[in-house]
């Protein structure tokens, strides 16, 4: 099928869903669940510049690299729709659909407009079962979940105990042009897994997952997953998940965390983490083979709610980095760790907000400390203003080449029933840049409707 | 783009179409301290509960068993607007409460959950008040309330902002924990999140930055907080693991390929000088130990053209492996073996 007539097809194929998930909406759940339907439409209209490193040969034979600055002015969409409870509450439908269109060379195509369907899946349930079918984002399974095309099906067993199985076609992006991404499947080719899971929220919830990824005609990633969340006191929660590979016999990646509540004002979290990184590159590289060290962090964070309107917070880690069979003088420092101090600041009605946050990394060998500094507040009415500047500093250096600055001035108000209308001014300098002015319009639309309200 | 532009006119048809109605303007004038001051109960105007468990408003009827007198009898007595009388306004408060179980739970004391501080309310004055969350969780469902166990009172979450929620439950440390909480138990964040939710920073798709999407919430803990675009290198040096939960091992690659960074070895690649050097301190082997991570991001793919000609076996450069390593596949089988150990006979 050729490009034209594959948008002319994803084109006709989003309308349709659109439009027959708005008929059904109005129509449905009357005698069922309420139907309910949410949408929120966004435009976003920005100016901002690209750098583009370009590299020309020169009469030596050695190229000149440069930066060149290629201003773009993109028209950006995005919609987002969730339809449940549909055809007597057994259907449900969720969509997320963007694209992106160049002002600046109108005209041109491929390479100045781009789009896709990020996540578009529709469910049938009845009873305990439960059918998908689309492009939808799955939470568990991978490390970072799993982006796929492809089919599930979940089963409810008992009140709490689930069982559900997937498979399909891994999704990555792939950047056609400066716009921005789209998705692709340069990745694995295939990918299934299956799950079973007792959520009982409040005492113990908790999975147990196995996902098998296929590329290059090898499995390219064989991972056992366990994840649970359990609350054995009132004032105590614990939480983690453990991702173990199952072709390199080794510990893929481990986060196990422990919360208490020490009166109602006082949070104390201290957890634990671990990553080989080497693990989570695919069979199908030849990179995986490769040694590389792997990270240990301790971890604790002491936050405190003063007063309801204000929180302040410490966290700080620890990271410990091994290199298996590297002498130390090649493996570089063992020890790194970061620190980060908050306060957070907010009326009763969460009209006003301000938050500010220090945040320091070391890693033994770089540093870099963030401060940032942003508030949002009423100015008139439903005309709401946001201040927003960070600070990063390379090396503790304020004028070194990779420390920046950033500032932004948003503001946001009503302009219809639903539809809210804003802009935004940045000032930056990034490492590239000296400084730089960018501009950004924004419009949203929210509909949110239910039927057959049950009260 | 069609398609969206249509999505654009439904969403404006829809919402010109979901305009508020007139504003009801008859009320219903009405104290419940002079009842209670006459000696009357709760339970002598709001009779037992109904079949579904929620408590009955008193009838038109029964105030008229007590309110007989002339005056008493006229509409204006108890309506604002006796032309254009109302029942009671019905408020959807979206919640699944019945008073049927709750009554035996206080021993039909209803004060128990109505109630106000005895010190500065009397009996002349006193109102109740609709009790809220707050004393829910203190008395009873301080448990569902950590738990985010919403759904258990809540018939709906739409009302609330996350921002108000987050006061429950979505502390500081939130966006670094939940993973664990979306994989055992999804279906509580479902009580507020739509599915499609989760996309918005799962779903690698940069067309349009979180923060550009939504440029007023600039006091979320957004992983991606301010420009974050400009100190990306440095931020992905110091863990990169958090990058790759999300964006997987390849995800640098086309950005870098198309804006052409990373393209070679020469001063304004994002190699340092003395990449290839073995003395220098910016050597890639130094580099690759300290976050291999950052290699495959864009060597993924052509990892075979840069890294082996010099790795294989043979090669000048030193063998790869980390002790014990296993490759998890058969052996001299794949390309990614064959390729420096060449096919077993």
């Amino acid at each position: 099928m050729n490009p034209r007539a594959r948008r002319f097809a994803r084109s006709l194929a989003l309308s349709l869903g659109l439009a027959t998930t708005l008929a059904q909406a109005q129509t449905a759940g009357q005698e069922d669940a309420p139907a309910t339907m949410r949408v929120r439409f966004d435009v976003i209209f920005r100016g901002v510049p690209r750098y583009v490193l370009t590299a020309q040969a020169n009469p030596v034979s050695a190229d000149d690299r440069y930066w060149r600055t290629i201003a773009l002015a993109p028209l950006q969409e995005r919609v987002n729709l969730d339809a449940s409870n549909l055809l007597r509450g057994r259907v449900d439908v969720h969509l997320s659909a963007w694209n992106a269109i160049d002002l600046t060379a109108p005209g041109a195509v491929d390479g100045r407009v781009v789009g896709d369907i990020a996540v578009g899946w529709a469910r049938y349930h009845r009873g305990p079962w439960s059918v998908w079918a689309g492009r939808r984002f799955v939470a568990w399974g991978a490390p970072g979940g799993l982006h796929v095309d492809g089919v599930g099906a979940e089963v409810r067993l008992a009140e709490a105990l689930r069982v559900e199985a997937i498979a399909g076609r891994p999704v990555t992006p792939v950047y056609g042009g400066l716009l921005g991404g789209r998705p692709g499947f340069d990745g694995a080719t295939g990918a299934g897994g299956l799950r079973i899971g007792w959520s009982h929220p409040g005492a113990l919830s908790a999975s147990v997952s196995y996902l098998e990824q296929w590329a290059a005609g090898i499995p390219a990633r064989r991972v056992a997953e366990a994840s649970f969340v359990a609350n054995p006191l009132r004032w105590l929660d614990l939480r983690g998940t453990v991702s173990w590979d199952l072709l390199g016999l080794g510990l893929m990646q481990a986060d196990l965390d422990a919360s208490a509540w020490l009166g109602r004002t006082v949070e104390l979290d201290v957890g634990y983490g671990h990553l080989d990184p080497a693990l989570l590159i695919p069979r199908w590289s030849i990179l995986s083979v490769f040694v590389t060290r792997t990270f240990d962090e301790a971890r604790a964070r002491l936050s405190w709610r003063i007063v309801p309107a204000l929180q302040v917070g410490a966290e700080g880690a620890a990271i410990h980095y091994d290199v298996a069979g590297v002498e130390a003088s090649k493996a570089g420092p063992a020890w790194g760790g970061r620190a980060e101090v908050f306060a957070r600041l907010s009326s009763r009605d969460r009209r006003e907000s301000l938050v500010a946050i220090a945040s320091r990394r070391d890693d033994g060998v770089q540093r870099m400390t963030l401060m940032r500094l942003a508030g949002s507040f009423p100015l008139v009415r439903e005309v709401f203003g946001a201040i927003e500047g960070a600070v990063a500093l390379d090396n503790d250096d304020f004028s070194a080449p990779r420390t920046s600055w950033y500032g932004r001035v948003s503001m946001e108000g009503p302009i219809a029933v639903g539809w809210r209308l804003g802009g935004s001014v940045d000032a930056v300098r990034s490492p590239i840049a000296t400084s730089e002015l960018r501009g950004m319009l924004h419009l949203t639309a929210r509909y949110d409707r239910q039927t057959g309200a049950s009260r | 783009m069609r398609s969206l532009l249509l999505a654009a006119l439904s969403c404006a048809l829809l919402a010109s179409c979901n305009r508020p109605t007139s504003v009801a303007r008859d009320h219903i004038r009405f104290a419940h301290a002079p009842h209670l001051a006459a000696g009357l109960s709760c339970t002598s105007c709001h009779v037992n509960p109904t079949a579904s468990g929620d408590v009955a408003l008193p009838t038109e009827q029964r105030c008229r068993s007590c309110h007989t007198r002339p005056a008493q009898q006229r509409c204006g007595f108890c309506h604002t607007a006796p032309e254009a009388p109302r029942r009671y306004a019905r408020v959807d408060r979206e919640l699944r409460f019945s008073h049927a179980l709750h009554g035996p739970r206080v021993d039909g004391n209803c004060m128990t959950c109505h109630g106000v501080d005895a010190e500065t309310r009397t009996v002349r004055s006193f109102e109740p008040r609709v009790p809220n969350m707050d004393g829910c969780a203190t008395r009873c469902h301080g448990g569902d309330m950590r738990a985010l166990n919403c759904s258990r009172c809540h018939s709906s979450l739409r009302r609330y902002s996350i921002e108000e929620v987050s006061t429950v439950r979505h502390g500081p440390g939130f966006a670094r924990h939940h993973g664990a909480e979306a994989r055992s138990m999804g279906a509580t964040c479902t009580q507020c999140h739509e599915p499609t939710f989760c996309a918005r920073c799962h779903v690698a798709l940069p067309g349009l930055p979180l923060a550009d999407l939504e440029p007023m919430a600039v006091t979320r803990d957004f992983v991606h907080r301010g420009d974050f675009f400009a100190r990306h290198p440095e931020e992905s040096r110091f863990n990169t693991n958090t990058c790759t939960r999300c964006h997987g091992v390849n995800f640098c690659d086309g950005c870098h390929r198309a804006s052409g960074i990373g393209g070679g070895v020469g001063p304004a690649s994002t190699h340092p000088p003395g990449w290839l050097s073995p003395s220098s301190p910016n050597n890639h082997a130094r580099e690759a130990r300290r976050n291999l991570l950052s290699c495959a991001s864009c060597h993924e793919s052509d990892a075979t053209q840069v890294c082996t000609p010099c790795h294989r076996v043979g090669g000048v450069a030193p063998n790869p492996h980390p002790p014990g390593f296993r490759a998890g596949i058969e052996p001299r089988q794949h390309s990614v073996c064959t390729v420096c150990h060449g096919v077993s006979p």
